[in-house]
């Protein structure tokens, strides 16, 4: 198994690298320029603007973030397109260019090239480290472009509570489901089962803006019920000084609750209904009636028998749900203002902050990765025909 | 079931009413949407960051908020004048100080002016603001007076400093290095290639440290900023010893609640709950459907304020007047179909189910608050038939019966269709672009709904890749300078004039009143520009936009203002 787990973690460098780049490249191509945005960012009132104060400004911060550099290594362009064409970012003029090459340049347009331009492009210096970033091989995603913090301090902090609510999401989702399906599976016909299973369907239904905002207008509306507050991760005025970890969950736990449970129900209908599928499938196989048969226990059968065999489909949905904990929920943390990823992401794509966007792609792509491997080796934990020497 | 159910919602409203504590003592909470990208002195630029200034930081000059003049802050009057608008001459007030008690004086203006403009430092977006200051001049006997020399006349050459903070050279430059060069040095490219000194102070002076860590942050204002929860609440505690303890005199140095507790939630329902649950004393940003909920909440208005305020900004649906006639048709280039969607509009009926009937229609490039708004301007009125008579003029007809309007448009025949770009996300917007898509369609022109990204939507309006757009402006007390949003320059360089509005006359009458320094001839040619603009039609100028201001009972001293951020929290006093 070992040399199988070697293998796969090498096979984790081309394909971290090819996600980033191909991250790199849409970001690199999405409308808007980061630039533009910093320059046009300011709020005041009138001034004494001129073009060439503006294009003197772009011009210096464009080379101090590294943006007047090519993208990649190479490019694959038309024959009839010259060398330099990068350094061109103003999309009228670029379209004139064009316009030009397309209408002088004949048969050339026709023909492709490759122009390279080695170490010196956006990418490398991402990577390897250039300005103010020692690259991401080091373990530095460079500053952010609008918050002009290090990207990694920004993800830290906002990390640790999408991590919490996934996390403990998951973990509650699990737990809770996995029970409910094998009742459900056990006695298919019974009160419980339907009325279970209508309820799980209305739950998975649901949307989760919605839910959200019906929790909140239940148990944080003084007009209903006041029981939770409405938004937030901890009180308005912070722990008290010196508050040990624990001390601050038990302050946080009431501010947990709502959020947590619009982070769990949608999976724990849906982990819930797999895990009765699965299991209802097993039961009807040749080897549970032999141990029906050799007289094991109900609870055994199933606990022992059914259920292991019936987990390769929720470890599946295991090693789909675990790298969505870096993204966050935008929605929940919206509505219950939690400062996770979610919103981190959104806005860092809005302000075309592509140190924090490539980063948070970086993360979740080894998330990925790594969950598709422990699948792997789990898958051949429980089911030992499962070979993964290959 | 029942049974168990109860005793456990018992227990856990018990358990969990201790969160919903609200704050005790003399804290003041205030809902924030969003927080501001860093707090750096002088390379910030976010709103948010400017109203947290208001408080933890002075400038040399402030807006008085009753009356929306000038009013001197750490000048001791407003600047004397040379005969040809250059030369403007302060005076700094004795009694205010540094956290470390040191005064200020000129060589803070001096350095906060070169800190500036200094081509290292990473205020990209404010550095034009800066561009027009040639030089500062400190007195060489009085270190509380200096000159400050512009290049050009210009009419905010005194307003621009309200909006910066003066920082403190000793905190922000210990080895004292810009002091050694000058203005002009500082923004020579070639010239600071040779020069590491200074590359060292701005990589310092740009870190991190100075944005986010309040370790980090100094100003003279009376707040100061103690802790910065990311995504959570940002918390300005009052200075104790402070200059300004005893100080009523103005706003600026009044610190009347002990704490500000600037608390962020963009979500509306959430919001509005913290403010029925009396968790928020202060909010001027919550929805025109959430502040029309609460106002009919009885119980609610028995313990908060809650009251409509006029700004200045506004809202408007930009028409493309030049487009490049291939990827977007020529539907805009004429004044009389301007005019006729502009009839077509249905203010009323926009502003009654959009903003319950709270805003008013505006008429030009400048909201009605302001003293140069010219009053003649008459709104026009939604008139169906009128605009159909405006469109016949301009040649447009259905010619061949399929309910589109048609024209021949350099030889070619072209209907009259076309999309509406708005920022994705806003529903308001969604719904304005509804309402007038419907309305449009009663002439028979076709629309299409186009939302898009944030920057998608920039990039097409400042590209000129669009035909018909929603979007707002926000502006000030200060007075208008027209050239950004509609100097031909700023259409030819991709700036903020996104309609191509613009001749040789309009651009020298906002260049006459970008320089004329006699207010009464400056109002006349801004009622000038007004119309201009009313009778060109670039926009169809839709309302100004109304702040929902609401306030805890419990807090006394309540003043509402048409300037941002409407409300000044450092006044406001806890009732005994």
């Amino acid at each position: 198994m070992w040399p199988y787990v070697l293998k796969r973690i090498l096979w984790f460098i081309p394909t971290l690298f090819a996600v980033t780049l191909i991250g790199f490249i849409l970001l690199a191509n999405a409308p808007g320029d980061a630039v533009d945005s910093l320059v046009m960012s300011s709020n005041s009132g009138g001034s004494l603007k001129t073009t060439q104060d503006i294009e003197q400004q772009k011009t210096y911060w464009r080379k101090q973030l590294g943006l007047d550099l090519p993208l990649f290594y190479f490019s694959i362009c038309k024959l009839s397109e010259p060398d330099t064409l990068y350094k061109i970012h103003d999309e009228t003029q670029l379209e004139k260019v064009n316009e030009q090459i397309k209408t002088t340049e004949g048969y050339r347009n026709y023909l492709p090239k490759i122009v390279w331009y080695g170490s010196s492009n956006q990418y490398h210096r991402w990577l390897f480290g250039g300005f103010n970033s020692k690259g991401i091989i080091r373990g530095d995603f460079g500053l952010s472009i609008s918050k002009k913090e290090p990207v990694i301090v920004i993800i830290k902090d906002k990390l640790i509570w999408s991590l919490f609510f996934s996390i403990l999401s998951i973990i509650l989702a699990y737990a809770i489901s996995i029970p409910i399906g094998i009742k459900i599976a056990q006695q298919p016909e019974s009160k419980f089962s339907k009325s279970s299973q209508f309820i799980l369907f209305l739950m998975y239904s649901m949307p989760s803006f919605f839910v959200g905002v019906l929790l909140l207008m239940l148990f944080a509306n003084p007009d209903i019920l006041s029981i939770f507050p409405p938004s937030g991760i901890k009180p308005i005025e912070g722990y008290y000084d010196h508050a040990s970890l624990i001390e601050k969950f038990i302050v946080s736990v009431p501010y947990m609750i709502l959020p947590l449970i619009c982070y769990t129900y949608s999976s724990l209908a849906f982990i819930t209904k797999l895990t009765a599928t699965s299991i209802q499938e097993q039961l009807q196989l040749d080897y549970i009636k032999t141990a029906k048969a050799k007289g094991l226990s109900s609870n055994s059968i199933i606990w022992k028998h059914a259920l292991k065999n019936s987990a390769l489909p929720l470890i599946t949905v295991f090693s789909t749900v675990f790298p969505s904990i870096v993204g966050g929920s935008v929605i929940i943390e919206s509505i219950f203002t939690i400062p996770g990823m979610g919103l981190e992401t959104v806005r860092a794509i809005i302000a075309q902050d592509y140190p924090v966007v490539i980063a948070i792609i970086t993360l979740s792509s080894i998330l990925t990765i790594f969950s598709y491997l422990l699948a792997d080796i789990l898958y051949a934990w429980i089911d030992p025909r499962i070979r993964i020497t290959k | 079931m029942k049974s168990l159910l109860y005793p456990l919602l018992f227990i856990l409203s018990i358990t969990f009413t201790s969160s919903c504590k609200k704050t005790q003592s003399n804290t003041l909470v205030v809902h924030l949407l969003s927080e501001p990208d860093d707090m750096h002195p002088t390379n910030g630029a976010s709103a948010v960051r400017a109203e947290i200034n208001l408080y933890t930081n002075l400038s040399l000059l402030r807006v008085n908020y009753k009356t929306g003049e000038l009013l001197p802050c750490l000048a001791k009057s407003l600047p004397t004048v040379s005969e040809d608008g250059l030369n403007y001459s302060y005076e700094l007030k004795d009694n205010m100080t540094w956290d470390d008690n040191s005064p200020i004086t000129a060589n803070d203006i001096a350095f906060t002016t070169k800190a500036s403009k200094c081509l290292y430092t990473n205020n990209i977006g404010l550095k034009p603001y800066w561009e027009n200051i040639d030089d500062i001049i400190v007195d060489s006997k009085n270190n509380k007076k200096f000159t400050i020399k512009m290049k050009r006349p210009y009419i905010l050459n005194t307003w621009f400093w309200t909006d910066f903070p003066i920082v403190q050279a000793a905190f922000y430059d210990k080895q004292n290095v810009l002091a050694k060069y000058s203005n002009a040095q500082l923004t020579d490219s070639t010239f600071l290639k040779s020069k590491q000194d200074i590359k060292q102070w701005a990589d310092e002076f740009n870190s991190p440290k100075y944005s986010t860590d309040t370790q980090f942050m100094s100003g003279a204002g009376p707040y100061k900023i103690t802790k910065w929860d990311k995504g959570v609440s940002i918390t300005l505690e009052k200075k104790k010893n402070h200059w300004s303890e005893n100080c009523q005199e103005n706003w600026y140095c009044q610190a009347n609640p002990d704490k500000i507790i600037l608390k962020l939630n963009n979500n509306n329902a959430s919001a509005l709950l913290e403010l029925k649950n009396g968790l928020i004393d202060v909010s001027t940003m919550i929805d025109y459907s959430s502040f029309t909920e609460l106002s009919k909440d009885e119980a609610f208005k028995k313990d908060f304020t809650l009251k409509l305020a006029d700004t200045y900004n506004y809202t408007y649906v930009a028409m493309n007047m030049k487009p490049d006639g291939k990827k977007h048709k020529k539907l805009f280039t004429d004044v009389n179909v301007r005019r006729a969607m502009a009839l077509l509009t249905p203010y009323n009926q926009i502003n009654k189910t959009l903003y319950e009937n709270n805003n008013k229609q505006v008429v030009g490039p400048i909201s009605p608050n302001k003293i140069d708004f010219n009053a003649d301007l008459k709104p026009l009125e939604y008139n169906v038939e009128q605009a159909k008579e405006l469109l016949k003029q301009a040649g447009w007809a259905d010619t061949d019966n399929d309910q589109v309007l048609d024209k021949m448009i350099d030889g070619e025949k072209t209907k009259f269709e076309f999309n509406i770009n708005f920022i994705s996300g806003s529903k308001v917007w969604e719904d304005l672009a509804k309402q007038l898509a419907e309305s449009f369609g009663k002439a028979n022109i076709y629309v299409m709904l186009n939302p898009l990204d944030y920057n998608g939507f920039f990039s097409s309006v400042t590209g000129h890749s669009f035909d018909m757009s929603i979007s707002a402006w926000q502006s000030s007390a200060p007075p208008e300078d027209f050239s950004q949003l509609w100097s031909s320059a700023s259409w030819a360089n991709n700036g903020l004039n996104f309609t191509g509005f613009g001749t040789p006359q309009s651009d020298a009458l906002i260049d006459s009143i970008n320089t004329c320094m006699d207010e009464p001839k400056r109002i006349a040619l801004s009622k000038r520009f007004q119309k201009l603009v009313y009778d060109e039609q670039p926009y169809i100028f839709m309302f100004t936009q109304t702040r929902r201001v609401i306030v805890n009972k419990k807090w006394d001293n309540l003043e509402i203002y048409t300037e941002y951020p409407g409300v000044l929290l450092n006044t406001l006093k806890l009732k005994d």
